[in-house]
């Protein structure tokens, strides 16, 4: 199937100076370091990685929140960073971010119904903007009487429902999401799940959603993207991610998941170490169980399969070998 | 066989000061010595006011409507703040939520681990120094001397945490409370914290109780299980026992949650009971499947399973 590349990121970087003055050029953090990819219409891309990995800068990048050191980002083949004012307005009614803590994301001192009017189109009246912005909440399942309601009334499950709401008001093609249910329950996490795949499903959107949880991840994505330590080091499908992951990150990952289950103690990924920025070794050299000499020199994105890249020059040989003693 | 009881909680109810509202409500629970006891149950149940309580810390606007707390011999209510306060100091040390905001940011580690330690058992720094650094490597942290030097905002979330437990088990507490310890933790990190948990409890032989609202993290944990909803317990049990057969619909929900699969991942529908909506009935009935006529008249009373395990049910699972 054909899908349109709706945004695309072009080696994207976005780096920290730390210190003041001259002193600002030596503690330098790559949060984001070279990054390339691709949004697709339709679909549901989760960004997974620990944090500290960048997944919430990038997001911020994407919406044009934050500023761009190096690269480009580009939304229905514009780049972003030359967009102004009315194709930077209609670029934010398109792209919709939603943040982590929706306790924080709402003025307190507004009702949640008029913070959600906010983001309904100016053109309309206000009795029209008020109707769209019942019908969107009725969408998400909060029903018209908490339209009147404070923040500080609403659950946390209600409230970050309510913020897609307000998300959906623009009508928007994308979709951004940071780690939408980690401030919520295990119990409600479902339904937030449930929520997207049914509006996506009615209205097509696109989806990025970035999450350290890999629960969500699996329940929901059709594409996996693995940032570490501000590097993309695997990108594949869900369903190669979750069956055959290629890069030793992912598999820790993966791992620590399946011990926390099985209440056992495989800790892969062992000591949290952060990696050097500036020498060329793969980032993960301290943590990883599995380097050898080679991970010194500088790791490349490698193709291992139509749409499934890792950084890691071992992969080839763990795909080889097949599932049992992976890696 | 007689096992000590450490801390006993009889029939605690704690409301609004403002609409009466039950926050929590004929709350009972018993921890023997040596025993690891988990609560969990979703935002909202009641699972911190019942620690606050323990500790004599309910916040402004809560008020204990009845109900008494005995630790080690002491009886007090819990909105007796000396007499709470007394116990605390001896015997019940916590581990906090969130431990970026419970280290003070103004002092290095050393500092802080000297303050309790001087505090305790009168050491000079040298000897605090020491024994911080002792601790810090029971918890597998690599480097203690360094970490000590350092300041709160310059270690990561994962260390945070480790400091936190060694802090909270410095002065050899008869019970150890953890406020969902692992919540805000990376999966990796996490796997981690909980397994030099694990592990610093085995060795020490301590009485333990964590409250979280992942039944992953009590699993791991503990051997006992309270489920909290609403402000009520809803279940107990031994904690194997409890998520093999879960009796309460709650806990059969929550035991689902864990599961997930491509492209699906359950959950149960609704929210908590609005404090105000909390009267009459089980208040787990508007989410519950398996409600009956008698779930709206009065909330059910607690019914034994078996010697160990009781569920506050009309038409429990698998009955």
């Amino acid at each position: 199937m054909h899908q349109e590349t709706l945004i695309k990121v072009e080696k994207l970087s976005r780096i920290y100076r730390q210190g003041i003055g001259l002193a600002s050029q030596k503690v330098v953090t790559k949060a984001l370091d070279n990054i390339s990819l691709e949004v697709k219409s339709g679909e549901i891309l989760c960004i997974v990685g620990e944090s500290g990995s960048g997944k919430s800068t990038l997001l911020r990048c994407i919406a044009a929140l934050d500023e761009i050191d190096k690269g480009t980002v580009s939304y229905a083949s514009r780049e972003v960073s030359g967009l102004r004012r009315r194709a930077l307005k209609e670029f934010r009614q398109d792209i919709q971010l939603v943040l982590q803590n929706p306790r924080t994301s709402f003025n307190p001192m507004l009702t949640v119904g008029t913070s959600v009017m906010e983001n309904v189109s100016r053109e309309e009246q206000t009795q029209g903007r008020r109707y769209e912005a019942v019908q969107a909440l009725a969408q998400v399942g909060i029903h018209s009487s908490f339209f009147d309601r404070l923040p500080s009334e609403l659950s946390g499950g209600e409230l970050q429902r309510a913020a897609i709401a307000r998300a959906l008001c623009s009508k928007p093609k994308v979709i951004l999401l940071d780690e939408p249910t980690s401030a919520l329950d295990l119990s409600i996490r479902g339904q937030i799940v449930r929520l997207l795949l049914d509006l996506q499903t009615q209205r097509n959107f696109s989806l990025v959603i970035s999450t350290h949880d890999l629960a969500l991840a699996e329940s929901i994505a059709d594409r996996i993207v693995v940032l570490y330590f501000g590097q993309v080091v695997e990108v594949a499908s869900a369903e190669a991610f979750f069956t055959t992951p290629l890069h030793p990150y992912s598999y820790g990952l993966l791992s620590s998941r399946r011990s926390r289950q099985a209440q056992g103690s495989g800790v892969l990924l062992d000591s949290s170490s952060p990696p050097e920025f500036g020498n060329q070794a793969c980032r993960l050299i301290s943590r990883c169980p599995f380097s050898e000499d080679a991970c010194q020199n500088e790791q490349i994105l490698l193709t291992y399969e139509t749409d499934h890249y890792s950084r890691c020059w071992k992969s080839q040989d763990w795909k080889n070998k097949g599932n049992g003693d992976k890696p | 066989m007689n096992v000590k009881t450490v801390l006993e909680v009889r029939d605690l109810s704690v409301s609004r000061e403002l609409d009466g509202a039950g926050v929590l409500m004929d709350a009972n629970l018993k921890i023997t010595a040596g025993q690891r006891v988990g609560i969990v149950g979703e935002s909202g149940s009641g699972k911190t006011t019942l620690i606050n309580s323990l500790l004599g810390q309910l916040p402004e606007g809560l008020v204990c409507e009845s109900g008494e707390i005995a630790f080690l011999g002491g009886t007090w209510t819990a909105d007796k703040r000396s007499a709470a306060g007394e116990a605390m100091g001896k015997g019940i040390s916590t581990i906090p939520q969130n431990p970026m905001i419970s280290l003070n940011p103004l002092f290095r580690i050393e500092a802080q681990f000297h303050q309790v330690l001087s505090r305790h058992f009168s050491t000079s720094r040298e000897e605090s120094r020491e024994k911080s650094i002792h601790l810090l490597e029971e918890l597998a942290m690599s480097e203690p001397a360094t970490v000590l030097r350092r300041y709160p905002h310059e270690l990561s979330g994962g260390m945070a945490q480790r400091v936190m437990i060694a802090l909270a088990t410095a002065c050899d507490p008869v019970l150890l409370v953890a406020d969902e310890p692992t919540t805000g933790l990376d999966v990796t990190v996490e796997n981690q914290v909980l397994s030099v948990l694990r592990k610093k409890l085995d060795e020490d032989n301590r009485t333990f109780m964590v409250i979280s609202h992942d039944l992953e993290v009590i699993a791991r944990l503990t051997e006992y299980t309270y489920v909290m909803y609403a402000g009520r317990i809803v279940e107990q049990g031994p904690t194997s026992e409890l998520l093999e057969k879960p009796a309460h619909p709650y806990t059969q929900g929550l035991v689902d949650c864990l599961q997930t699969s491509r492209g699906s991942i359950k959950f149960i529908p609704g929210n908590l009971p609005d404090f105000g909506e909390r009267r009459l009935g089980c208040l787990y009935r508007n989410r519950c499947t398996r409600s009956i006529a008698e779930c709206v008249v009065q909330h059910p009373a607690h019914s034994a399973i078996s010697s160990t395990r009781s569920v506050a049910c009309y038409n429990k699972v698998g009955a």
